[in-house]
Formats: structure tokens, sequence, C-alpha cells
């Protein structure tokens, strides 16, 4: 599994996830300021738009992007 | 052919032929850099067409160009292209989205500069406030009387 977004060009290979024992998928990523589009991609094809965040925005491509807002104030969307 | 005569040809190809040869800086990665787009983005981001794409380059280029001189943050701009690139969206689809993508941006970018001052940016650099605005004023737009489909793009202030 992936973590693909606009913090990262969306390079598909720059942020590999780790299956965590507890079955969850982890990676940290630090970011500064911004507001971020982000989606998984799995098996190294498969997009997928996460689930239970509490922002989306249609991706002009006919899916769906989750978005995350990082700032001063607050350290998520 | 007298000498004189033979010079005045050669001079004519030799003018012809610098004529011919494309004048520096105007290749497509230069076009972007112009216009404030950062030179290794614009040249992964070519790289990546090629890559994905048989057709040239010219009419992605020509699309970011009019946005960015419609005032479009660069940076946005090369965000949704690679996006679009990185999901092998066919140019049938991606150049259009580009378009429509360009001109709301340049929409949000222009409503930024019109409330500069005016409200908190939270510390966030300019093309990350014109892309809150841009999802803000969509949401606004979702939320409207008469919608028909609810908002799936709030965002928590």
């Amino acid at each position: 599994m992936e973590l693909v977004g606009s913090f990262s060009n969306w390079d598909k290979t720059s942020h590999p996830m780790t299956l965590r024992p507890d079955g969850l998928w982890q990676v940290t990523v630090p970011l500064a300021e911004g507001v971020y589009e982000y989606a998984f991609i799995i098996d190294g094809q498969t997009w997928r738009t996460p689930l239970s965040v509490s922002a989306y925005v249609e991706d002009g491509f006919g899916s769906r992007n989750a978005v995350l807002v990082v700032s001063e104030t607050n350290d998520g969307a | 052919m007298n000498e004189i005569l033979r010079r005045r040809v050669l001079a004519t190809v030799a003018a012809a032929g610098l004529m011919a040869i494309p004048a520096l800086g105007d290749g497509p990665v230069d076009v972007l850099v112009d216009l404030g787009v950062d030179e290794g983005r614009a040249e992964q981001l070519l790289e990546r067409w090629q890559d994905h794409h048989e057709t040239s380059e010219d009419e992605l280029v020509d699309i970011l160009a009019t946005a960015i001189e419609n005032q479009a943050p660069p940076g946005l701009l090369i965000d949704k292209a690679a996006e679009g690139l990185a999901k092998s969206i066919p140019s049938s689809r991606l150049l259009p989205a580009l378009r429509k993508w360009g001109e709301q941006i340049a929409v949000a970018a222009k409503l930024a500069e019109e409330l500069e001052g005016e409200f908190d940016t939270e510390g966030m650099p300019m093309q990350s406030v014109v892309l809150r605005l841009h999802l803000l004023r969509r949401s606004r737009v979702d939320d409207a009387p008469g919608s028909s489909s609810p908002s799936r793009h709030r965002m928590r202030r």
C-alpha cells in the first residue's frame, strides 16, 4: 500500500506504508502548513479514497481525494 | 556562376539556415519556467507526459500557460497535472479537466488577492490559501438551495 498525494507531487512510490501488527497501515509524513490532497494505491495500481476522513474533494477526473489541512491552529481537516 | 553571385547564394542559404534554428529558451520547459514554474517540476511533468502520452505536450503547455497568465498559481496547476498523469488519465480527459481546473483556480486566486489581509492565513503559503478558498467556494456552491447533491467537501475552519 502506498500513500500518494500533492505533498509528494503524486509520486506513486515515495511513501510506502507498513502494516502494523494491529492490522492498520502506517506511514509518517512531515508536512508544513498547507492544504494537501491524497489517496492510497493498493497493489501498485488500484486507487482508493481513504475512508473516515473529514473532508473530500472531487479530483476532476471522476474520483475523489481526501483533503488534509495543516495549519497553525489545527493539524488536520 | 561568378564569385560574387556564388557568395550571395551561400550567404542567403546560411541566413535561411540560421532562421530555421529554434531560438534558445523557447522549449516547453522554458515556456513554463518563464511563467514561474519550478524548472525541476516542469521537467518532471513533461517527462511524465512523454512517458504516458504519444501526443505532443504542446496543448498541455498551452493550457497551463493560459491559466498562469490568468493568475492561477503555477504550483497548483502542476500538482493537478501530475495527479492526472499519476492516475493514468488519458489526454482526452486530462486536458479538459486541467483547463477547467485552471479556470477555477484562477477565480480563487483573484478572490485571495481581493481578500488579502482580511483573514488569517494560519501560516499557510499563498498557494494553499488559494486552494482552500477554492474548496470552500465549491462547498458553498454545492450547499446552495436547489443543489442536487449533498456536500462532500466540507472543511473544518
